[in-house]
């Protein structure tokens, strides 16, 4: 077995550092010692999520097919070990525990202020144990349907997954993270083994912790429980996707207030250093063109066309997917889609307030820095730059280093009105 | 961490945290009131009048640029209810000025526009009434606000349920007033109704921050006159139905909801706290392991205490054909805590999970924020350790004591369109 390999990383924004461990069992361990915090946290996470839907390790001839919503079904099941559940071992130490399922990544997490280390000993083990029967499956699957009803009875949700569906035509994106009812019933105890066995692999996973810790006790719990496992060479496939959007518009019904709309640009997909650059240039140019300072939004306000809750919505990317766009609520949406798309063309005709601009990559500053106030958030950070396969702290220097220029011409080569996706829910009485 | 309370005159109280670790300055203003329920939706349009536009930003284009060059500051706002009083909560944060690119004094900047936004209003000043056209927005803004709250059915829900819960209470009232209490609003009236809070309010000023700002007690002091403030009582406990009353309403929706309120005369309040975590508050308590895990009748099914009401409520979101189950369920399961017939394990790890909670108040400014207001309300200055102390005190028979208590006095459902003739 090598030594584990490391290196200290820092921020000179912040003013923070963080510890980059490559562990020799294959995990990526990233750790950030806070110690005037009380709390520490900690994410143990990998790299599969619910687009992951067809893979195959080195040596397997044919790809494997999996029920939507294994990834999250997964994640469920993974709290409960033969003798014992995780919730059980945790109220032991006091932690607060959860989870999470999203689009390419699942994450187990917990927050404490006291019993750090067994608190890492349990998730250190309760991940890389898995035990699925077929009875714990069929139990978890009447808890899962209610999930999935409650996201279908969420408007917001109901909104962005309907324009997803318009905006890919194949991508796994455009599937919800918790699947359907229906999707559910297919999964089984041997189909979550052999999700677990392809995708919880050390060398697809990131140990993140941050809080009043010492690394050198998580790096001793991690040689002790860290089981070493061999690179499998997995191999991924996603449908190839076309670069139009599949419909331009999805309206929609449910029990709700004001419409609900999102106005979605599909991009090229972009992945890494390219991804995060390409983020913050849309970000920043979206900003820039509708945030409450602009002439558009006080216009539509006054007129009533929008309320306070219009913006731009930060970009929606992974793999084989980017996405960006305005939302809010309307009682007129295709009238603010034409005022939007006649911004943006004017935009690339003639430049944007470079005034603006400046204050509102003044204003991402801030944000980055606000960022860094709590453990969970810096926590959060490392494992999400290890998921776009950046290095902590690199979204800080690319940002300071973005000029308006360059903001424009993303504008004109990336943004594309005739690439995009209207997506409304109303209630069933409103005419939209 | 440093912290230090200073009256700065009869009703105002300037509280002062500071925490270097801290990257950030927060500075809140609350202002609390006794409920006047006809006054819920004129009072619930003044935050946002307040803080989206002022005299010297006049609209939002100009508040928001101002916002932005303070590296993104924000300003917020809520309206709540503590037991039967009013409380309105103004906000400002802005980045620490160690962090400003250009030495610039952020702190000082972020207190004045708070202050500016507080009291210098924009108004039309010959009418003695806000901006016709702020006010219009505003207007229709919390118009689509009270439309919107269909939105998220959990809550509407239990939104729903507190009429009946609290019912002739001011808790039962909707907090934002009805549809047409907000489209009969005079900028006029409304404008009264500022100048009578902010003469009226006690107010308390929380600073969190990573320096000492010795600066802001003088300019708050000379913001706000000194007043009598109204007596404010948090402790309104809500009488318990002589008999429990289930209501229902219907709508086109896929999940039921399910809101239990369950009442006592009296409560000791850690106990009634440490009662609800072990009840319905974790996911190692009884709703959680039970009603969810064994019995894969829901995603969630979880209790709280509404802070001086001496009630608990639980919430579920179930299928249609499970409500009965799943209130039968909950019932059993509170009969079981009454009885006693749990594992001590459940108090101890309920206590270790509360205790681990409360210690983490002070890594962030809200919480510091939070902490110091609960004191408030307290009217004691129990820190963090010594209210871990009155929760390792209490035992077993103190949580069936408790348990025994609460009464069933509302059952609310939320069921689907429809499905209620099938």
């Amino acid at each position: 077995m090598s030594e584990r390999i490391q290196e200290i990383i820092a921020d000179p924004q912040g003013g923070q550092s963080c510890l980059h461990v490559k562990h020799q069992t294959g995990l990526d361990i990233y750790i950030m010692e806070m110690l005037d915090f009380h709390s520490a946290y900690a994410l143990f996470g990998t790299k599969y999520g619910s687009v992951n839907t067809m893979f195959r390790l080195d040596g397997e001839q044919d790809f494997a097919q999996v029920p939507e919503g294994i990834a999250h079904f997964l994640e469920h099941k993974l709290f409960e070990n033969e003798d014992t559940g995780a919730f059980e071992q945790y109220a032991k130490t006091g932690a607060i525990a959860n989870a999470y399922t999203s689009f390419d990544r699942t994450a187990y997490l917990f927050m404490c202020s006291e019993n750090f280390n067994p608190s890492l000993e349990i998730l250190l083990n309760f991940v890389q144990h898995p035990y699925f029967t077929q009875e714990t499956v069929d139990k978890e699957q009447g808890i899962i349907a209610q999930e999935i009803r409650m996201n279908e009875d969420e408007p917001g949700w109901k909104l962005f997954f309907n324009s997803l569906k318009c905006m890919y035509q194949k991508h796994p994106v455009r599937i919800g993270i918790a699947g359907t009812v229906e999707s559910i019933q297919e999964i089984n105890a041997d189909l979550l083994y052999r999700c677990y066995h392809t995708f919880y692999n050390l060398h697809n996973m990131v140990l993140s912790v941050a809080g009043n810790i010492k690394a050198e006790e998580v790096l001793e719990i991690c040689d002790r429980l860290l089981i070493p496992s061999e690179d499998h060479k997995l191999e991924q496939v996603f449908p190839e996707e076309p670069y139009e959007v599949y419909q331009h518009e999805v309206i929609d019904t449910a029990p709700v207030g004001v419409p609900l709309f999102s106005l979605d640009f599909k991009l090229k997909p972009k992945s890494g250093a390219e991804l995060l650059k390409s983020e913050l240039l849309a970000e920043l140019a979206f900003d820039t063109l509708f945030s409450a300072s602009t002439e558009i939004y006080q216009t539509m306000l006054e007129e009533n066309l929008i309320n306070f809750g219009f913006g731009a919505d930060s970009p929606f990317t992974g793999n084989g997917f980017f996405t960006v766009g305005v939302g809010g609520e309307s009682r007129n949406p295709r009238e603010v889609r034409r005022r939007v798309f006649e911004v943006i063309e004017n935009a690339k005709k003639n430049g944007f307030d470079q005034q603006a601009f400046e204050r509102l990559r003044k204003a991402k500053y801030g944000s980055m820095i606000r960022s860094l106030n709590s453990v969970e958030s810096n926590a959060s950070m490392m494992l999400d730059c290890y998921m776009c396969g950046i290095r902590p702290f690199a979204p800080a220097s690319v940002l300071a280093g973005i000029t308006y220029q360059e903001a424009l011409q993303f504008l004109r080569d990336e943004i594309n009105t005739e690439n995009t996706v209207l997506s409304v829910v109303h209630a069933p009485e409103d005419e939209i | 961490m440093k912290e230090y309370t200073q009256s700065l005159g009869e009703g105002i109280e300037f509280v002062s945290i500071v925490e270097p670790k801290f990257k950030t300055t927060n500075i809140s203003a609350v202002l609390l009131l006794p409920c006047q329920p006809e006054k819920f939706a004129e009072w619930a349009l003044i935050p946002n009048l307040l803080l989206n536009s002022c005299e010297k930003y006049p609209t939002i284009a100009q508040m928001s640029e101002k916002l932005q060059e303070l590296y993104g500051a924000y300003l917020d706002n809520s309206i709540s209810l503590i037991a039967d009083t009013w409380q309105m909560r103004l906000l400002v944060n802005v980045i620490g000025d160690d962090y400003a690119l250009e030495g610039e004094k952020l702190r000082q900047e972020a207190a004045s526009l708070l202050l500016e936004c507080i009291l210098h209003p924009n108004l039309e000043h010959e009418k003695n009434a806000f901006a016709e056209s702020a006010f219009r927005t505003e207007q229709q803004e919390l118009l689509d606000v009270i439309q919107n709250e269909i939105n998220n059915k959990r809550s509407y829900a239990v939104k729903q349920a507190r009429k009946t819960i609290f019912q002739n209470e001011p808790n039962a009232c909707p907090l934002y007033g009805t549809t047409e209490e907000v489209m009969a609003l005079k900028s006029e009236n409304v404008y009264q109704a500022y100048q009578e809070i902010l003469k009226r309010a006690q107010i308390l000023i929380y600073y969190v921050g990573s320096e000492e700002a010795p600066e802001l007690p003088e300019l708050f002091r000379n913001a706000f006159a000194e007043r009598k403030a109204p007596e404010i009582s948090v402790q309104n406990p809500s009488p318990c139905k002589a008999e429990p009353v289930t209501v229902s309403d219907s709508m086109n929706i896929g999940q039921c909801q399910l809101i239990m309120a369950f009442k006592a005369d009296q409560v000791q309040q850690e106990a009634a706290r440490m009662c609800s975590l072990m009840f319905g508050g974790a996911p190692f308590s009884l709703l959680f392991s039970n009603v969810r895990e064994k019995m894969s009748l829901c995603y969630y099914c979880s209790s709280n205490i509404v802070y001086g009401k001496n009630t608990m409520i639980v919430t579920s979101g179930v299928a249609q054909e499970n409500l009965e189950k799943a209130r039968d369920e909950i019932l059993n399961q509170l009969e079981i805590m009454q009885k006693g017939q749990f594992e001590d394990s459940l108090l101890t790890d309920a206590r270790r999970y509360l205790i681990n909670a409360l210690r983490l108040t002070g890594d962030t400014p809200s919480s510091c924020a939070s902490e110091a207001f609960e004191r408030f309300l307290r009217s004691d200055h129990a820190g963090v350790e010594e209210r871990i102390r009155l929760y390792e005190n209490l035992t077993k028979q103190d949580i069936i004591d408790t348990a025994k208590s609460f009464k069933l006095d509302t059952v609310y459902m939320l069921t689907q369109k429809g499905a209620e003739q099938a």
